[in-house]
Parts: structure tokens; C-alpha cells; sequence
């Protein structure tokens, strides 16, 4: 397998024209290296699910080019059979039941085997209710099986957009166990894109974030978060104890006996030095490193 | 391909009420016409008497089947059950899920092949039915059902027979392409049911138009421009089969203009498929899947 699973190079995407013109993406670039969770973070209208469709060859880009496993992907079917997606929101046939759109989808694709349809249905749970017409399935129903149907021709690239969404919290914790599952033991890469930041943060080996059609930040997940730490200080007496930090740091209180300090690891020991040398108390202090969450938000207001 | 083509087959059928209103219409609709038939014959003595002195025959059944299908009633169904076909996936957004999976050339013309097989099968079924039932029907009143089958007869017939078939097709897939064109541009059904529609009966009017620019243009050659239209050339086939000679309206007389050999209508209407199918399909392919 070549070691890049996904490669965009400046693509952009304009919709419209005139004053009506909408830049969906604008320049994109980023790498997805294969056998990895690769998370796609952005705010609504970021230019997301317009990118996971150009990498899909369904809209094509006003400039720029995407190159899956190597090879350029527009018009190259044999190249997009490597892929399974399930893109903004589960879809089906209503008047089929689960396990004929599976079959038809199966068709569709050439790879119709009716024993992989079955441990499919069963692997997302969906074995005891896929002869029923799916035009009675909840969203969640709809997203099982739409995980289900991405995995059908046996993918080496597995792309999810919000697969999550409508799950209950069993369902959404099957649904993370499975996604890192396809890539540490069945060695596939998944592409997923989402909203749901602490489920990104558990999954994802590399995140890119992206704002208004731009990659503004990417990265291994772990490296991200730890850019920016803090120190929780409990001390006595607070006022006190941040005056005497506060020129040399930034601190915020955090209610009556706490605050918080923009400082890293490596200068905990002079903090505490300084607050002793001023007869303060210090009680505990903890490093404490961003959630993807914070991150998120402070690199898109950044960003905007 | 079979594997495609069965995909294909599966959700039109899968879809019972579409199905059952624009596929199994040609064959349960004349099952239920011979059905009420062959009621009134068995309670009316009426009914039975008029049978007896006047049956129809087996080759006038045939051919009347091909002249329903043929009539703009009977391609009503044709573009409906196209235009539910072809924008089905923009219905249920669902083509973000095939594509991936085949090229779009591949997906978009079997959907052509899939319908013209079940045009056909369709209206195959339906004229053997009405053939067939007719029998039963004149057989219940006491007639004689006729002529008798013998191979001078079947040589003289079948030729007939296969080309209504055969225009039945034509015309059939001249409408599914108006429905198919429709689609790709509007993604609704209703949409490219209507404008499909439009096209296939607006497509009667043209050699009107075409007489009535001529007379302001004071240019009455303007006529033989209905030469050019796939519905004159169906109409042209049609009547070589049948009588032996072109089809020539007035206005074409007037002007001195001959009606063309069959095979050189056939053409035209084949060149017209080409032209409208390449022109859905390659709009198709260009086309952004944004929904």
C-alpha cells in the first residue's frame, strides 16, 4: 500500500457566479498518510463535506487536483473502488429494505457477496432489523447502515462524514471502537470528519482543521494539544499569589481558591519558588493541556 | 454487466407502487380489459351475440396493443416510469453512493438498457395477452377466433407485427430520453415527467408550426424540415409496415416531397437516440453531485 493514502493539493471550489459566487473551498492542501485516523474538523459551511466530495470525484474542482493512493482520482473508477464513504448523512432507497440497498449498492460496485452483506449487517449491528423497508429506520438505523455500506467492496480508504450523528451513546462508542478497529487491525485508513471533538480527540491520530475553505491548522492529535498548557495553582492567598505571578504570566481565577496560568511543565519549580519566596501557600499544582474542544475554537476564532 | 443490470432491475421492481402503476399496467391492465370482457359476454346475451357475429381477430388484437403503446396516453406511461428511473437517485441523494462504485457512463446508460428490456418485455407481454385472451374471450361468446395460423399467414404478419414492435421501441426511447435529459437537469421527477411530456406531444405539433412559419416567411419549403424530427420518421416506419408505403401528410404532397425509404427514417430516428443520449449522459458526466 502506498504510504499516502490522500493527497490535495490547492484545490478550490467556487459555486455560482457573480455577486451569487460562494468560495466553498479556497486553496486547500493536505496530506493523509495511509493506516492512520485522520480527523477533518471544521465549523458549519468550513468547506468540509465540498472537499469530501471532490476527494470522491462527485464535484469537481475549480482548480487544483486530488490524488488518492498515488494515482490522480478524477475519472478513475478502478481507483475509487479502494474507497468506501458515507457522506453527509446516511441515504438509502425508503422502499428497499437495509439489506436490498446493501445488495444493490453491492451490485452496483460488482462485488455482490450475500455471506459479506450479512457479517456487514452484523458488524454494525443491523443483522435483526435489515428486512425491514428502511423507510421506517430512525437516523441512527440510517447511519449503521450507511457505515456498513461505505465498508462493502472491502476498502482500503474508509471516509465518514459525521458517522455519529443520531447514534445513541452505545451506538456512537460501537461506532469509535469499530473505526479504530479498521485501522489498527484491518490496516485500512479512515478519513473521518465530525463535530463531536471528544470523539475526534479519542480516535484520531492526525487532525487538520479547516475554516472557511482553509487548512489553518494540522497535525498528530497528541502534539496539538500539548502546544499550549496550563498550570492549575491552588494557593493562599489567591489575590496575592496571582499579583505576584501575574507580570511575568497570565492568570485567571478559577472560583475562590484556584486560578490558572499560561506556563508549561518546564517552569512549574520557579513558579512555586516565586509564590514561597512571597510567603504564599501553595497547596497543589497541575499541568493541565488543552481539550480539542479549546483548541478547535481558539484556532477558528484565530482563523475568522 | 449482469451484476449492474440486476441492480438496476432490482430497484424499479423494489419499488411496488412505481412498479405496479407504470410496469405491470401493460400487462394486468389488458388481463383486466379481457377480464371484464369476457364478463359482459358471459352475462349479456347481447354481448355474446355481437362477439359471435362480429369476433376480431387475433391479428387485430395484436396490432391494437402496439397502436396503445404507440398513442400519447401509452407513452405517458413510458416517460413517468423514465423520469421515476432516472431521478430516483437525485430524489433519494443517491447518487453520491453508486458513483464511487462505477463509472457514471457505466451507471447512466444501463439505466437505459434496463428500461428498454422492460419496454419491451412489457409491451411484448401485452400484445401476446390481448392476442391470447381474445381467444378465450370469443371462445366463451361461441365465435370462430381466426384466421388460422399457418406459415403463409405467419410470413405475411409477423414482418407487420415486428415492425409496430418495433416503432413501439423507437418511440419508447425516444421519450425515455426527453425523461432522461429532464432529469439530469432538473433532478425532480414531476419536473422531467412534465417537461418530457411537453416535448413528446409538442414534438406532434411541430410540422403545424413548421406550415405556419413557412406561410409568414412566405418560405412554404420550411415544411420539409418535419423530415428531420424523430416523430415523422416513427410515423413514416410505421406506415411502410402497414400499407407498403411512406407516410406523406398534405402539406408534404403539396410541396412534391417524397416520403423516405424506412431505412433511411430508422436512421434518422437512431441518429436521434444517439444525439439525445449522448447529450444527457455527457451533461451527466460533467455534472457536480453536490446533494
Amino acid at each position: 500500500m502506498a504510504a499516502v493514502a490522500i493527497e490535495v493539493q490547492g484545490i478550490r471550489k467556487q459555486f455560482g457566479t457573480g455577486k451569487r459566487q460562494i468560495k466553498a473551498v479556497d486553496d486547500l492542501t493536505l496530506t493523509v498518510a495511509a493506516g492512520q485516523v485522520y480527523g477533518f474538523l471544521g465549523p458549519n459551511g468550513a468547506g468540509k463535506t465540498t472537499t469530501i466530495r471532490i476527494i470522491l470525484d462527485l464535484i469537481r474542482p475549480t482548480q487544483g487536483a486530488v490524488r488518492l493512493f498515488g494515482q490522480p482520482v478524477r475519472q478513475n473508477n478502478r481507483l475509487l473502488r479502494r474507497v468506501g464513504a458515507l457522506v453527509e448523512g446516511a441515504t438509502c432507497y425508503p422502499y428497499l429494505t437495509g439489506r436490498k440497498n446493501l445488495e444493490v449498492l453491492a451490485r452496483s460496485g460488482g462485488y455482490f457477496e450475500p455471506g459479506r452483506i450479512q457479517s456487514l449487517l452484523e458488524l454494525v449491528g443491523m443483522a435483526d432489523r435489515a428486512d425491514r423497508p428502511t423507510r421506517g429506520y430512525s437516523t441512527g438505523m440510517k447511519q449503521r447502515l450507511g457505515v456498513a455500506a461505505a465498508l462493502l467492496g472491502d476498502p482500503d480508504l474508509v471516509i465518514l462524514d459525521e458517522p455519529t450523528n443520531g447514534l445513541d451513546p452505545a451506538g456512537m462508542q460501537d461506532m469509535r471502537a469499530l473505526i479504530r478497529r479498521l485501522v489498527d487491525e484491518q490496516g485500512r485508513t479512515v478519513f473521518l470528519s465530525s463535530h463531536m471533538l471528544n470523539e475526534v480527540e479519542q480516535i484520531c491520530d492526525r487532525v487538520a482543521i479547516i475554516n472557511r475553505g482553509r487548512v489553518i491548522r494540522e497535525g498528530d492529535v497528541k502534539a496539538l494539544l500539548t502546544e499550549k498548557t496550563r498550570l492549575r495553582i491552588e494557593a493562599e492567598p489567591l489575590p496575592a499569589a496571582m499579583a505576584c505571578l501575574q507580570p511575568h504570566w497570565t492568570a485567571r481565577a478559577d472560583g475562590d481558591a484556584a486560578f490558572y496560568l499560561d506556563a508549561g511543565r518546564e517552569q512549574a519549580p520557579q513558579i512555586v519558588q516565586r509564590l514561597a519566596a512571597s510567603g504564599i501557600q501553595v497547596y497543589q499544582v497541575t499541568l493541565q493541556r488543552q481539550t480539542l474542544e479549546e483548541f478547535f475554537l481558539q484556532a477558528t476564532q484565530e482563523g475568522a | 454487466m449482469v451484476q449492474i443490470f440486476r441492480a438496476e432491475w432490482e430497484k424499479i421492481f423494489g419499488n411496488r407502487f412505481m412498479a405496479a402503476f407504470l410496469i405491470w399496467i401493460y400487462p394486468v391492465g389488458t388481463i383486466t380489459m379481457l377480464g371484464l370482457t369476457a364478463l359482459a359476454v358471459l352475462l349479456s346475451e347481447t354481448g355474446r351475440t355481437a362477439v359471435r357475429l362480429q369476433p376480431p381477430t387475433w391479428i387485430e388484437q395484436m396490432m391494437l396493443t402496439w397502436s396503445i403503446v404507440n398513442s400519447e396516453i401509452g407513452r405517458l406511461f413510458v416517460v413517468a416510469l423514465a423520469a421515476q428511473v432516472f431521478a430516483a437517485e437525485y430524489q433519494h441523494s443517491m447518487w453520491k453512493n453508486l458513483l464511487p462504485r462505477r463509472p457514471r457512463l457505466h451507471l447512466f446508460l444501463n439505466k437505459f438498457v434496463v428500461l428498454g428490456v422492460i419496454v419491451l418485455l412489457a409491451f411484448v407481454s401485452m400484445s401476446l395477452i390481448a392476442g391470447v385472451g381474445s381467444g378465450l374471450v370469443v371462445g366463451l361468446a361461441g365465435g370462430q377466433y381466426g384466421p388460422a395460423i399457418t406459415p403463409a399467414l405467419l410470413e405475411d404478419v409477423l414482418p407487420v407485427l415486428a415492425n409496430e414492435a418495433l416503432v413501439a421501441f423507437l418511440a419508447a426511447l425516444v421519450a425515455t430520453c426527453y425523461a432522461a435529459l429532464a432529469c439530469v437537469l432538473t433532478h425532480s421527477v414531476v419536473m422531467a415527467t412534465l417537461s418530457a411530456l411537453l416535448i413528446t406531444v409538442g414534438e406532434q405539433i411541430i410540422p403545424v408550426i413548421l406550415l405556419w412559419l413557412g406561410q409568414l416567411a412566405n418560405n412554404p419549403d420550411l415544411s420539409r424540415a418535419t423530415l428531420i424530427f424523430p416523430g415523422y420518421n416513427l410515423g413514416n416506419i410505421a406506415a411502410w409496415g402497414r400499407s407498403g408505403a411512406g407516410y406523406q401528410p398534405p402539406f408534404l404532397h403539396s410541396l412534391g416531397v417524397e416520403a423516405p425509404a424506412a431505412a433511411d427514417s430508422l436512421l434518422v430516428v437512431i441518429v436521434w437516440l444517439a444525439i439525445l443520449i449522448g447529450l444527457a449522459a455527457w451533461h451527466f458526466q460533467r455534472q457536480d453531485i453536490a446533494h
